[in-house]
């Protein structure tokens, strides 16, 4: 079963065509990886899918919801709902503890659970760190931050914006044990990312160039042709 | 950890950025402080001459010449001082056409701390003639002090019951008056036999005392005369034998109100100069802020934030700020004007007479309220414009 379904997607800025009739599916449960270099349109498309921007042309289809036709209530609501995103820059609050940042996300969506913050905190080894604030962590602390932040509403989407790109190697490993584990729990992921190391954890990789797919190919692949 | 709400949210941000959030306080303290303690000064100082303008029964005031200041001074601050009159033109004046009521004074200034307790107004007056303290003290249900008492102003040192020691004898202390706001409050009183006597047997020559003399005559003009035709009349027949110089009190009186008209005015524009300034240093902080938090509220928006939940967080934010800046000012004024009143109405050359608690708390909260508005009417404009714009490109700025 699809979760995510791109038909015919274009996204023009002006006279710049960012993205150029694109055509996605993605299953419930998959790892996919969104690769190529600069302008390719990769975060156009990750604003997109991840309902923090509209298509000029075509259809986005997530979990059953027409995106195209929603109001940007509708998309604050479906992103809030169906979604947990991971940046590249953490974004945490400054002010607020690692433990209240999760709880953040919990209070625009729902209802606090102190007690299943810390339970998410715990699962990406933060439990002790829980009333620190985010310049008291390190910044693999931060992205683990990050990721219990955007898990902590159980979405039915993870969409990850080059995660590891401020990370040492070491939480570069750390970050993606976890994302392996989501994958394993039935998590769908898609990771934008510009690093083959990062894309070949995925199932299915595609490469874009110029707003168009390029080529598609599995991580595997990419593995070995790195 | 406390419930995170849009107001637990504001309050952590002001608590984990504490220079800033005082920074803010402050501006709204001084605007609160500038407001309550200006309020309650010009308020002091209208009881203080209003207090003066129902005692002070006399119509005119006739002192030596050249020391109607010192008069003044020590009738309404009570700064002690003497000077003398001759004291045959009691019954000069007494029976001076227009005239109804005539009632001498007698000022001892004890400056000289080795003759006396401490320094004091010593006022001593005719309990026969006069009209101006005897009412005032009976209206404190006090009777005339015998010849070795003494009824004491309401701020002078010394319980009922015990010993005062002036000019080397001492009095026992028949009496406190209430407060009047006046020079009255520092002063002792005396009847002018007592007076005279004390100053026949003084040990210490720290006063020089002719005998027979006066230092002030109160006069009532009868009714329906005018008051200055009167005082005229007395400077054409007594100026030059006498030496006098004459106060029309109401004159006194206006001159004081013209004085605390010019202070009201004052302390309202600066009341209203510091809450403008708070309010632009307000709304200048919460614009700059848009820009420095747009990422913090772009992040709000991307997990589902609604824009009235952002404009919450700024309008607690600016609330908290501002209640704490009220609170802050409006108790430093409280602390400040108490103590100092004394030496601000000295160099203002003011009466004072504090309002009473109740309305103290009515205008506290008057100003508080004033204060508290100050944020969050200033930030409006921001709290209307937050979380406006693309919130992902907003979040992604800079990187």
């Amino acid at each position: 079963m699809n979760i995510l379904e791109l038909r015919g997607v274009s996204m023009t800025y002006g006279a710049v065509k960012a993205l150029q009739n694109i055509d996605l599916a993605v299953k419930q449960g998959e790892w996919l990886a969104i690769m190529g270099p600069s302008g390719s349109g990769k975060t156009t498309m990750m604003n997109i899918v991840g309902c923090m921007d509209k298509a000029s042309d075509g259809s986005v289809v997530l979990d059953g919801e027409e995106l195209s036709r929603l109001s940007p209530k509708g998309l604050t609501a479906i992103r809030r709902d169906k979604i947990g995103l991971i940046f590249q820059q953490f974004h945490l609050v400054p002010y607020l503890t690692a433990l209240e940042n999760v709880v953040l996300a919990q209070y625009y969506h729902s209802m606090p659970d102190e007690a299943e913050a810390l339970a998410a905190l715990g699962n990406v080894g933060l439990g002790e760190r829980a009333r620190h604030l985010p310049s008291q962590l390190s910044g693999g602390e931060q992205q683990r931050v990050c990721i219990a932040r955007a898990l902590i509403n159980c979405p039915q989407l993870i969409l990850a914006d080059e995660p590891t790109g401020n990370l040492d190697e070491a939480n570069e490993k750390l970050v993606l044990k976890i994302l392996h584990r989501l994958h394993e729990s039935g998590s769908t992921i898609i990771v934008v990312t510009h690093s083959p190391e990062v894309g070949e954890h995925a199932e299915r990789v595609i490469i874009l160039e110029h707003g168009k797919i390029a080529r598609t190919t599995t991580g595997a692949k990419l593995h070995k042709s790195a | 950890m406390k419930p995170l709400t849009t107001f637990q949210i504001a309050k952590n941000n002001l608590r984990r950025r504490p220079a800033r959030s005082a920074g803010l306080c402050m501006a709204v303290a001084v605007s609160a402080f500038a407001m309550f303690g200006g309020a309650l000064l010009s308020q002091g100082v209208g009881r203080g001459v209003e207090s003066m303008s129902n005692r002070l029964g006399a119509d005119i005031l006739v002192v030596p010449h050249g020391y109607d200041k010192q008069f003044q001074a020590a009738l309404l601050r009570g700064e002690p001082s003497t000077f003398y009159l001759k004291g045959d033109l009691v019954d000069k004046l007494r029976f001076f056409p227009g005239v109804e009521r005539a009632a001498p004074q007698l000022f001892l200034a004890t400056l000289n701390a080795s003759c006396c307790t401490m320094p004091v107004q010593v006022i001593a007056y005719d309990p026969e003639a006069d009209f101006v303290v005897k009412p005032w003290v009976s209206a404190n249900a006090v009777p005339t002090p015998a010849g070795d008492e003494v009824v004491v102003g309401h701020m002078v040192g010394g319980e009922t019951g015990t010993e005062i020691s002036l000019f080397g004898r001492k009095f026992r202390i028949a009496a406190r008056l209430d407060r009047t706001g006046m020079g009255f409050d520092t002063s002792v009183f005396m009847t002018m036999g007592s007076a005279k006597k004390l100053l026949r047997t003084a040990k210490n020559a720290a006063v020089k005392y002719e005998p027979g003399s006066v230092s002030s005559i109160m006069l009532a003009v009868a009714p329906g005369l005018n008051i200055k035709d009167v005082a005229n009349a007395i400077l054409r027949e007594y100026a030059i034998d006498y030496d006098l110089e004459i106060v029309v009190s109401r004159s006194m009186i206006s001159d004081i109100a013209k004085k605390l008209g010019g202070l009201s005015l004052l302390s309202r524009a600066l009341a209203a100069l510091s809450w403008i300034c708070a309010a632009a240093a307000l709304f200048i902080f919460f614009f700059l802020m848009l820009d420095e938090r747009r990422r913090e509220f772009g992040l709000f928006r991307i997990l589902g934030a609604k824009r009235g939940k952002l404009a919450g967080i700024v309008l607690y934010e600016s609330l908290l700020v501002s209640a704490a800046g009220g609170i802050l000012g409006i108790a430093a004024a409280l602390g400040l004007t108490a103590p100092f009143h004394r030496l601000i109405t000295t160099a203002l050359e003011l009466p004072y007479l504090a309002i009473p608690a109740g309305s103290a708390l009515v205008l506290g909260a008057g100003c508080l309220l004033s204060s508290v508005a100050v944020g969050p009417l200033s930030c409006l404009y921001s709290a209307i414009r937050i979380g406006s714009g693309d919130a992902y490109l907003t979040l992604r700025s800079g990187e």
